[in-house]
């Protein structure tokens, strides 16, 4: 490795309905890009490369990387790389350039995380082409409803009530009030949110269908150390892991038995020896509210069957020991890339200590995930820490 | 940004048709389906058995060379009861699980039957971990993972 990478800008734009949006693609991807340029205090012509996510199957064209980079005012012959790996292509493009940083192929690399949902007129359309067809798509199963495995399995395998899972997804609503680009907030109507989808998922319990673009900077700490205006957030592990295809070929639905893996990966990686006392802050990828229990127990934070009781004391919301979502996680905010690399920008300004939701107090080291595949059989996990 | 009037909407549609290559194995286990056969492959190395069948262990990453037929019983692992379906999908109420068959080492998904599902509490209760399934037969069988209709309780 020739040098740590480091979070050195963010740029968020607001984030609405796709009904309600009124801005195309390449204009909000070139508003994130310019408030994360912003944000570093680098000049444009400092960016070597850009990383740009898409999730196939979204566009009304291929390849989005290719249509949106001409807008960003990068400087003339900038590569151009297009990543998608679907649900966590946002947790990859900043992966791959913290690896492009460490190899010393880059000092500055542009993520650009594009809304992703505005184009289809049915997203479950396309989200068939992305199940597994032929073996399980055809027997009735949509994104919500494999997703509903999965809490169902927790609740049959260590009691969780629907009260649990209930309150867990008012607590990020919650959290959502606080932050200004969080799409859904505790303004959702009760009875809405007791809908039942799909058993035990009610829709307030299930993400909704957002639009807004977040861009992220990183950057060689060797090369921004003097100059940057910011606290520096060194990217200390990331991962990423791959499960069966198949939903049967998962043993378990009760827990995420790869992000186990993965996380002793990441952990082991950035010196995380508990994670409940090492870390300050977590922003895990939840597009069910529940998965909150199973991912805080995948990544180790409490034993199986252990996270509802955490969260009762209090220990996940803000003030407790290990805040979990406080930007409202994606239970509130789903704009497809923009909400898988969204987990990453908001650890790294709490960590700069600049967050726009409320910020942890002196917080340090935090955790950052984002998964995919409609039977989540794709995970990525990034832990940060402020080095200066 | 400025702006006076609300933007824009294009409608772009595109009609695109796939053919998808089954293969081998999968194509055998369909015309099992169809013979009314629940047909599984178990790996030559650690003895996983795969339902639906695998050409190499996803475990142990050998070949998988051997096929067995088996009983279509089992075990219900989990399942979800789909009050809001989706566009093309089957017509809501319905339940789908995770069936863990007799003898197989993967769990395999399908609709699940013999439950009113009007009521959902009693529903929920009555597809527990654990419950007992069998198939049901669709009547035309067009080697197809709906073949078999559903699993009933």
């Amino acid at each position: 490795m020739k040098d740590h990478a480091v979070i050195s800008g963010v740029g968020f734009t607001p984030t609405t309905s796709p009904r309600r949006q009124e801005n195309s693609k390449n204009e909000l991807c070139r508003t994130a890009t310019d408030r994360a340029i912003e944000h570093s205090g680098l000049r444009r012509c400092d960016l070597d490369a850009v990383i740009i996510g898409d999730i196939a199957g979204f566009e009304a064209h291929s390849v989005a990387a290719k249509v949106i980079a001409p807008d960003l005012g990068l400087a003339p012959f900038t590569p151009v790389v297009p990543i998608s790996t679907g649900g966590t292509s946002g947790g990859q493009i900043v992966n791959q350039a913290v690896t492009l940083i460490r190899a010393g192929v880059a000092t500055h690399v542009l993520c650009v995380a594009p809304n992703t949902f505005d184009g289809p007129v049915d997203l479950q359309e396309v989200i068939n082409t992305n199940s597994p067809m032929i073996m399980e798509q055809p027997l009735g199963m949509g994104a919500v409803h494999m997703g509903a495995f999965f809490p169902a399995a927790y609740q049959e395998r260590y009691g969780a009530s629907d009260e649990d899972f209930d309150a867990i997804g008012v607590k990020n609503r919650a959290n959502a009030d606080f932050n200004p680009y969080a799409h859904i907030t505790s303004a959702l109507d009760f009875a809405h949110a007791a809908r039942m989808v799909s058993t035990p998922l009610t829709i307030g319990l299930t993400c909704p269908v957002s639009s807004g673009a977040i861009a992220v900077i990183v950057s060689s700490e060797e090369a921004i150390r003097a100059e940057s205006k910011n606290p520096l957030v060194r990217v200390t592990a990331h991962g990423s892991i791959s499960d069966g295809y198949l939903g049967g070929t998962r043993r378990d639905f009760s827990t995420f038995e790869v992000v186990e893996i993965m996380a002793r990966r990441v952990f082991r990686e950035s010196g995380i020896l508990e994670p409940l006392r090492d870390l300050d802050v977590a922003e895990l990828f939840c597009p069910y509210a529940p998965y909150e229990f199973q991912l805080l127990e995948a990544f180790g934070v409490c034993g199986r069957g252990e996270a509802p009781e955490l969260f009762r004391q209090g220990v996940t919301s803000f003030g407790g020991t290990l805040p979990v979502n406080l930007s409202g996680g994606i239970q509130c905010t789903n704009p497809g890339v923009a909400g898988q690399i969204s987990p990453i920008a908001h650890v790294a300004m709490q960590l700069m200590g600049q967050s726009p939701t409320r910020q942890v107090k002196d917080a340090q080291r935090g955790l950052a995930h984002s998964m995919g595949g409609t039977f989540f059989q794709f995970h990525t996990a990034a832990v940060m820490e402020r080095v200066s | 940004m400025t702006q006076s009037e609300p933007a824009l909407i294009h409608d772009v549609y595109w009609n695109l048709h796939y053919r998808v290559r089954l293969g081998q194995a999968w194509s055998r286990f369909m015309r099992g389906l169809q013979d009314q056969k629940l047909l599984g492959s178990r790996c030559d190395a650690c003895a996983r058995t795969y339902v639906p069948p695998q050409q190499y262990c996803e475990s142990c990453f050998a070949p998988i060379t051997e096929w067995i037929e088996l009983d279509p019983v089992g075990a219900l692992h989990t399942s979800t009861i789909v009050y809001q379906g989706f566009e093309g999908g089957p017509s809501a109420p319905y339940a789908v699980g995770a069936i863990k068959i007799d003898g197989a080492d993967s769990l395999f998904l399908h609709f699940l039957g013999g439950v009113d599902l009007s009521d959902q509490a009693s529903a929920r209760a009555q597809l527990k971990s654990g419950t007992r399934v069998h198939a049901v037969w669709a009547e035309n069988r067009e080697a197809a993972i709906t073949d078999i209709e559903h699993f009933s309780i």
